[in-house]
């Protein structure tokens, strides 16, 4: 079975005004079916142009746009335009409309009978939460919230699979704003639509997007995912866009459990016995030690607790030893280590690669560095520092 | 007054048609043409300003002159006279229909197209009773201006009221000149509130209290 063609795909795509502005350079771009992806950059960049060009309302000067496979050449404007979404700043809706009429006008260009429109008005206007007395309405009666809210929904009125917003949210309040992103998350998330989006603002395009498309001066500078773009900016320009303020919280976010693990932590083999391990916690001045096997897989955890109530020391510790309650893997993110050590209590979490050898060990004290970098931004090494009391632990280690 | 009603009653009558019918007729076709003409240019902008400028020369003619230019094209009577008034009521139209045309906000014909109207599926849903107010304005401008000028149509024999007040005028009887002024007056003012009300009925609702006129 051959694979589906990319939903919209740009091929050497330009676009050259008359008079000689130059508003997009051969720009090549792929975006999948259901994914959200967002044109980010400075105005006059070529954003709103390369949307503009997928439904035909510009027509590129040179290069081919594909629409599911389908060259847009080919297509008529018109039936291009009815089966792709189109949701504006300004939003747009007719003021001699009622909000019915105006939820339903894609499906009455493409001539559905009344009461198939009616149903739809109304499984719509559920759909973000508005009364359906709103159907009613005339678009001046409602606030600026509400009325972008319809013109979310009219642009999936007739099962669009694809829906281009032009800073749909950009003359909202930031509480409405917010509310209108979550609504469009999950649409596009249930509804499995594709969503190409024009904004300027960068904490939009990183709470919403899968992909992240910045433009400049009419050329795609990056193309990734909103971690991608956050941890490896291409370049100044890019670093700029997101601003220091973004760039230092995204790399505490996303430093791994390898970047903060003490490594080389107290680990003892699974068939010494239990007097050696009280030896080796005397001489650590630790509590707990990690017990591994012959190749060094981690296979549990012995702690004070259980020496205490064993007075048999010759016992083999792989009998006495508990199960590891929570282990990260080393690629694992921060948010991912934060949780277990600070919701759950635990003290520390051991590190494992994927292959489950024991590699380090991340303390409470080690997010206190981090967390301590993320406040008050000393980024110059991100990497914790040594602390006092935990690293009695490992001070005989090496 | 009771005295001049018996002595002209009839004619009176019949010289009211007569000003309805010419008045009417020139501004029908005021309408036909330029309604479609003002929705027209708003599509080649670039010959929109010779057309309307050309409406505003032909404006300029004074009235009984291009009464009198009539006459060795198509004679006298009414036919004449309705070609001169249909002129005349073309400029107030063409340049309402014009400006409200293009006064609808560019973002909800952008938004009309996204969606994929046709053009003329944009000027038939969207633009069209979006102007319709301004357009109506005009054609209201263009009733008043044709009633009371033809009543110079009298001039080159296509009857009228005016032929009160020019009998009036030729035989220094004010009666004559008052009876003829008084109902052409009362036409114009009722052809304009009957227009406002067609107005009204036509400006779209953009809210459930009523008519709202949204281009104001």
């Amino acid at each position: 079975m051959a694979a589906k063609p990319p939903m919209v795909e740009f091929k050497n795509v330009s676009k050259i005004y008359p008079g000689g502005k130059v508003a997009v350079e051969n720009i090549n771009l792929r975006i999948e079916r259901g994914e959200f992806v967002c044109f980010i950059g400075t105005s006059g960049g070529g954003k709103t142009t390369t949307l503009r060009m997928i439904n035909g309302m510009l027509i590129p000067t040179g290069g081919d746009i594909t629409v599911d496979g389908k060259n847009i050449h080919d297509i008529d404007p018109i039936e291009l335009r009815r089966s792709i979404g189109y949701v504006i700043q300004n939003i747009g809706l007719m003021p001699h409309m009622t909000i019915r009429d105006n939820i339903t006008l894609v499906p009455k260009l493409l001539k559905w009978p009344k009461e198939k429109r009616d149903a739809r008005a109304k499984e719509l206007i559920k759909m973000v939460e508005l009364p359906e007395e709103f159907l009613d309405r005339y678009p001046s009666e409602l606030s600026g919230g509400q009325q972008q809210r319809i013109g979310v929904i009219r642009a999936l009125a007739a099962d669009q699979q694809i829906i281009l917003m032009d800073e749909p949210f950009g003359a909202l309040d930031p509480l409405t704003r917010e509310a209108l992103q979550r609504l469009v998350k999950r649409l596009q998330q249930q509804m499995g639509r594709t969503i190409i989006m024009v904004t300027h603002d960068m904490d939009e395009a990183i709470r919403l997007a899968d992909r992240i498309v910045i433009m400049d001066q009419g050329h795609i500078i990056q193309n990734a995912s909103p971690d991608d773009v956050l941890t490896h900016p291409a370049n100044e320009f890019v670093a700029n866009l997101i601003g220091p303020e973004r760039l230092r919280q995204a790399k505490v976010n996303h430093l791994t459990a390898a970047e903060i693990m003490r490594p080389n932590p107290i680990k003892i083999h699974a068939q010494q016995n239990l007097g050696d391990a009280l030896n080796q916690m005397h001489q650590y001045h630790v509590d707990s030690l990690m017990v591994v096997d012959d190749e060094d897989h981690l296979t549990g955890i012995l702690d004070l607790k259980t020496l205490r109530n064993q007075q048999q020391p010759q016992l083999i510790i792989d009998d006495m030893k508990h199960a590891v309650p929570v282990k990260i893997k080393e690629d694992e993110r921060l948010q991912m280590i934060t949780e277990p050590l600070l919701e759950r209590n635990w003290e520390y979490v051991p590190v494992v690669d994927e292959q489950n050898h024991l590699k380090g060990i991340i303390t409470r004290s080690a997010l206190v560095d981090v967390i301590y970098d993320a406040v008050w931004g000393t980024t110059e090494n991100p990497h914790p520092a040594k602390d006092q009391a935990k690293d009695l632990k490992e001070a005989g280690e090496q | 007054m009771m005295a001049f009603l018996q002595a002209h009653g009839t004619e009176l009558i019949v010289k009211t048609w007569e000003q309805i019918y010419i008045s009417a007729v020139s501004l029908a076709l005021g309408i036909i043409v330029a309604v479609p003409l003002g929705i027209a240019l708003t599509r080649c902008k670039k010959i929109a300003r010779f057309v309307i400028g050309l409406a505003s020369m032909l404006q300029t003619i004074p009235s009984l002159a291009l009464l009198a230019l009539m006459i060795p094209i198509l004679g006298i009577g009414k036919t004449p006279a309705i070609v001169a008034l249909f002129i005349y009521s073309l400029l107030p139209i063409l340049r309402n229909t014009y400006a409200g045309m293009e006064d609808v906000d560019p973002i909800l014909i952008d938004s009309a197209k996204g969606m994929g109207m046709t053009n003329w599926e944009s000027i038939k849903m969207v633009e069209l009773p979006l102007a319709l107010p301004v357009i109506m304005a005009g054609i209201r401008l263009a009733a008043v201006y044709v009633i009371a000028w033809s009543t110079l149509a009298s001039y080159i024999g296509a009857g009228g009221l005016g032929d009160f007040i020019f009998n009036g005028l030729d035989l220094y009887e004010p009666d004559l000149i008052i009876g003829g002024t008084i109902p052409v007056t009362i036409l114009a003012l009722v052809a304009d509130w009957l227009l406002g009300i067609v107005e009204r009925k036509l400006t779209p609702t953009t809210s459930r209290g009523g008519a709202a006129n949204d281009q104001a």
